[in-house]
């Protein structure tokens, strides 16, 4: 019967853990797991005080976060909790914290370790102190301690082991803490994002209203939210359109930054009506400062009549526009041009074609060619030619998009994916 | 995706020769160590890509900052090998000439 009074206790204890692991599991904020994890560490080892602290690694130091005693009244406490620093190795938290191991400290007043600057700051008299370290996955925390055993004179073996067990549990629900609130905040960024990505919508233009089955169209789907795709149908004073596709390296916001920054140039240089390679040179200028060097786009700006199935073209370091037809995907071929943003002052070509009635013409991103099915391989090229061949126009570009998705299944797009279509009915 | 990039470098020969695949989120690095690189070396950079499988634009991107850098310093940069994926993309976006190629 010695052993019942121990194992009574033992019990109680473990039911005690049992419930602070249970309650710490439900805590979904680091305000409120401190002022909790406190309360247990002092009911579970039956203390009058407790404090936690938490490590900085960036300056070495621990961190006063919270602290509780029983015994003093607010103003006290405040005083206690308003920026508090401990450096490794001093005071009993310091210790515990640079050694790694649980203390219990039976005489604070004459423990040489025992600093009393929070005693002087609150007026409490520390008699003992059980201090345990933080520890989650070999990364120190913090460290949690008990002051004055209420209906002891000191801490017992017990206590410290099963303040121990409680320091573990502690690690746990902090390091959960911590993960929540960085999912919390990529919810955050996610929600600036997805409203990034309907503003991104807009700047895709109107589909321009063309006599019969005269067709000018395009999509762009982006990799992540937004992307460094864009494309714009922009009318002139004579019945021709500016036709364009351009792609900013890189992808996600800073590709979008610089793609929002073209489209607002490109739209005001057209209101000079000049040829494509004219136009891309002014274009190219400012690109070149807001650009500053980082990135660049490739771009194809076409300048096409309607009524002639006339058409002049510009290439800035863009893959060829295709000419499609029944069983026919041909290049067009590609006046000189560096990619906008890298030369203060480049030339760019001007040729022109003949759109003739039946044919489309095609103008891709490599977001086409390079989508990847999961087994990693490219749609590539060849594929691209003859899927073309094989749908002929009109709505080649649809029929092209739809074989690069059945093509990619399940796998996420790796480039944002744009294409461009003119159909001449 | 990518199992990332490998650069080693000759201070002597003022060469660099990067190997591997090089996309959007290894580009940031990428750069970092060209700029560090061209900082100890004068005269035109030799760049060696014959082992390089896969570059995206934003790679390319940081090449051709690299050649705005140095041309700013009356210096260049001249790719001395490339694999059949970085010679496309070079054709490409018709770049050869920056770096002194054909």
């Amino acid at each position: 019967m010695i052993g019942g009074g121990v194992l009574n206790t033992q019990a109680n204890r473990l039911k005690k853990l049992i419930q602070a692991n249970q309650v710490l599991a439900s805590i979904e904020s680091l305000v409120d797991l401190l002022p909790q994890l406190l309360r247990l560490a002092q009911d579970v080892t039956g203390a009058q005080a407790s404090s936690i602290l938490l490590y900085n690694e960036d300056k070495n130091v621990l961190e006063f976060a919270w602290a509780m005693n029983d015994m003093l009244g607010d103003k006290a406490m405040k005083n206690l909790k308003t920026g508090f620093e401990l450096p490794m190795g001093q005071g009993i938290a310091g210790w515990v914290a640079e050694h790694r191991e649980a203390l219990n400290v039976v005489d604070a007043q004459n423990d040489e370790r025992f600093s009393k600057v929070a005693d002087k700051k609150s007026g409490f008299v520390t008699r003992c102190i059980l201090c345990t370290p933080i520890i989650h996955q070999d990364k120190l925390l913090g460290v949690v301690q008990v002051l004055n055993s209420l209906d002891k004179d000191c801490f017992g073996r017990e206590d410290k082991e099963l303040l121990e067990s409680f320091g573990h549990l502690a690690g746990v629900a902090l390091v959960r803490s911590e993960l929540m609130l960085q999912r919390l905040n990529q919810q955050k960024f996610e929600t600036q994002l997805e409203a990034a990505s309907r503003l991104q919508k807009q700047f895709n233009p109107r589909q321009p209203e063309l006599e019969g089955e005269n067709l000018i169209w395009g999509s762009s789907v982006p990799a992540q939210f937004v992307g460094g795709d864009l494309y714009d149908f922009i009318p002139n004073s004579d019945g021709s359109w500016y036709i364009y596709l351009a792609d900013v390296s890189g992808k996600g916001l800073p590709a979008a930054l610089i793609m929002s920054a073209l489209w607002t140039r490109i739209r005001a240089e057209a209101l000079v009506e000049r040829t494509p390679g004219e136009m891309l040179k002014a274009v190219n200028r400012g690109a070149y400062e807001f650009m500053g060097g980082e990135v660049f786009a490739t771009m194809v700006l076409l300048r096409y009549y309607p009524e002639t199935g006339k058409c002049e073209y510009a290439v800035a370091g863009h893959p060829s526009p295709l000419l499609v037809s029944a069983g026919k995907a041909d290049p067009l071929e590609r006046p000189f041009g560096l990619p906008v943003g890298i030369l203060d002052d480049g030339d760019f070509g001007t040729n022109d074609f003949h759109l003739d009635r039946g044919q489309s013409l095609i103008i891709v991103t490599d977001g086409v060619d390079e989508a990847r099915a999961g087994d990693g391989q490219f749609f590539g090229e060849e594929r691209m030619v003859e899927t073309l061949k094989q749908v002929g126009a009109p709505r080649a570009g649809e029929k092209l998009l739809k074989a690069v998705a059945d093509w990619r299944g399940d796998t996420p797009p790796n480039d944002d994916t744009t294409v461009v279509e003119i159909f001449r009915a | 995706m990518g199992a990332g990039w490998k650069m080693e470098s000759s201070i002597e020969e003022v060469l660099i020769k990067v190997s591997g695949e090089v996309d959007f989120t290894g580009t940031p690095d990428l750069r970092n160590e060209m700029h560090a690189f061209v900082k100890q070396t004068s005269g035109e950079v030799r760049v060696d890509l014959s082992e390089l499988e896969y570059l995206d634009s934003s790679g390319l991107a940081s090449l051709i900052e690299l050649r705005r850098i140095l041309d700013k310093d009356g210096r260049s940069v001249k790719i001395i090998a490339v694999t059949d994926q970085v010679d496309r993309l070079l054709n490409l976006t018709q770049v050869k000439s920056l770096f002194g190629m054909d």
